[in-house]
């Protein structure tokens, strides 16, 4: 496993499906407030960014974690938050500069995308295929050059 | 690893949910010793260091002496307590570490005052108000979490937690606390208040006992100053935690940035250094978050109350999901408070932190690489572009 999501703001529709996706293969309920991905619709509608645990390199929500629950994993890289520890501060909510960590207020714990162990179910039922599963490495050159395009193309 | 604690390391952050019964007591613990024996640290539990010799590369206990080739100081911090009179009884208890909040547990009695209305101090107050204590909180300044918040979100605050049965009384001088042996009640300046505990929370000062007069450079916030490498003005001396003043990676000011996140950096960047690796120090980021009774509260950055006046600029919005407070000193962004969606606090650290002018930015058409922070921008963009008039 050496993928990571990645979301495309203009082709989000704003339908939530994968909220609804990710509670129930998360949660086994479906409870939007209670998925790992959120999509976060701005400017009255105009905007609609699906956010989710980016898996940083110097994750500032693992530095504020006050019981060590937030960890990076040697072999993935990916940014895990252990359950058990979690005490729900939301100190982690708080910190991510990205929208990143949602919070379970039914069991007053931190959220974190995993991923689903490499096989992530929302971007299977994203019928905009707005959500995609990339492999991690080659990634943040073809990021930088879509951003650095849309930025500045005439 | 020389400590004058009988525990190994433990997390300060989550003794309120302790106290709470919202976990167990070893939940508390970050570290077993046979952690430390594993990474082949010789730990010193509740050895207090007497004396220290910088010459001679010595640290002094009651009962014997280590030498050092290098030294890392993380003394942390201690309550700050004024000389108040009757803080001597029994039932007064300064909360700052494992056995303070033990003693909390342990303690009996029906009324309960908080002295000091900072996150330990607020957290407190909740906890007892779970553990079925009626708790009374009295603070000096004119709000609640006053490093925090300004006065609007800090009353909002105030009313959740009056709502939730906790006494708050601002503007309110403790005098005296009362009783014989046992404390029975505190003496402010406009009441006397019935306590069989009280809870003293004002705040934390650096823990410096240990160092003599001259031995190292402190800076003007009373912490030690050390440079980006965590290096005292001592020689294979390095500090680093509540006890060192560092800079405000968004102000730019130095002080005292007594949070975890910090102490646990420096500490690695301090530890790093010491062994010989040349790392450097950022900056401290002043982001706190507090849970209120289940609704979250988050704050980072510089007050308004701390901008001058002539170039502060406020932004206070409410919504269904809860308050924002944007703090700006002209067109830059200084400082966000929220309560409810706390997230928006971190959101907007990015463009905080790159201090842009906001009305350059907002003036551009938005773009889909702007990120979320920007978007909460543009979600007041009017009202943003029309402070800057």
């Amino acid at each position: 496993m050496n993928g990571i999501l990645v979301a495309d703001m203009e082709r989000c529709t704003g339908c939530k499906l994968c909220e609804i996706v990710c509670s129930v293969k998360k949660e086994w309920v479906s409870d939007p407030p209670r998925s790992r991905i959120r999509i976060t619709i701005q400017r009255g509608g105009k905007n609609r960014l699906p956010t989710f645990c980016q898996h940083c390199e110097e994750p500032l929500c693992a530095a504020v974690c006050p019981v060590n629950a937030v960890r990076k994993d040697e072999s993935t890289g990916l940014i895990l938050l252990d359950r058990e520890l979690c005490v729900g501060c939301r100190a982690c909510v708080s910190a991510c500069p990205l929208f990143g960590v949602g919070f379970d207020s039914v069991e007053n714990k931190a959220l974190r995308c995993d991923l689903c162990h490499g096989d992530p179910a929302c971007v299977k039922y994203c019928e905009a295929g707005a959500i995609q599963y990339v492999d991690r490495d080659p990634f943040p050159t073809n990021k930088q050059r879509a951003a650095a395009k849309k930025l500045y193309s005439p | 690893m020389v400590t004058k604690e009988p525990y190994p390391l433990y997390s300060a952050c989550i003794l309120a949910d302790y106290i709470a019964d919202r976990i167990p007591r070893q939940r508390v613990f970050l570290r077993t010793a046979e952690d430390y024996a594993r990474a082949g640290i010789e730990l010193m539990l509740a050895r207090p260091v007497l004396d220290w010799s910088p010459e001679r590369h010595m640290l002094y206990f009651d009962d014997g002496a280590l030498r050092y080739d290098r030294l890392v100081i993380a003394t942390g911090s201690r309550p700050l307590i004024p000389p108040v009179p009757g803080i001597e009884k029994d039932g007064f208890v300064a909360l700052k570490t494992l056995r303070d909040a033990d003693l909390l547990r342990m303690a009996h009695g029906k009324n309960a005052v908080v002295v000091g209305t900072g996150p330990v101090g607020i957290e407190a107050a909740i906890a007892l108000r779970h553990r079925g204590w009626s708790v009374s909180v009295v603070e000096m300044l004119d709000r609640v979490l006053p490093r925090l918040f300004d006065l609007p979100l800090a009353n909002t605050l105030k009313n959740r937690l009056e709502k939730r049965g906790i006494n708050i009384f601002l503007d309110e001088k403790v005098l005296e606390i009362l009783g014989g042996t046992r404390v029975e009640g505190v003496q402010t300046d406009r009441r006397a208040l019935p306590a069989d505990v009280v809870v003293w929370v004002i705040g934390m000062r650096p823990e410096l006992t240990l160092l003599n007069e001259g031995q190292l450079l402190l800076g003007a916030s009373g912490g030690i100053a050390v440079d980006r490498h965590m290096q005292t003005t001592q020689e294979g001396v390095w500090a680093c935690g509540d006890c060192v003043e560092s800079e405000d990676l968004v102000s730019g000011c130095t002080g005292l940035f007594m949070l975890w996140h910090n102490a646990r950096l420096q500490g690695r960047i301090a530890g790093a250094n010491a062994a010989g690796a040349g790392k450097r120090y950022p900056g401290s980021v002043n982001i706190t978050t507090i849970n209120v009774f289940d609704e979250a509260a988050a704050s980072v950055g510089t007050l308004a109350s701390e901008v001058s006046p002539g170039e502060r600029k406020v932004l206070h919005r409410r919504s269904p999901w809860g308050e924002l407070y944007l703090v700006l000193k002209d067109t830059c962004l200084m400082g966000v408070q929220a309560v409810g969606r706390t997230e928006r606090v971190g959101g907007l650290i990015g463009i905080m932190l790159q201090g842009k002018d906001l009305r350059k930015t907002l003036v551009r058409a938005s773009s889909p690489a702007d990120g979320p922070g920007l978007g909460i921008l543009r979600n007041v963009r009017k009202d943003l572009l029309h402070l800057f008039g």
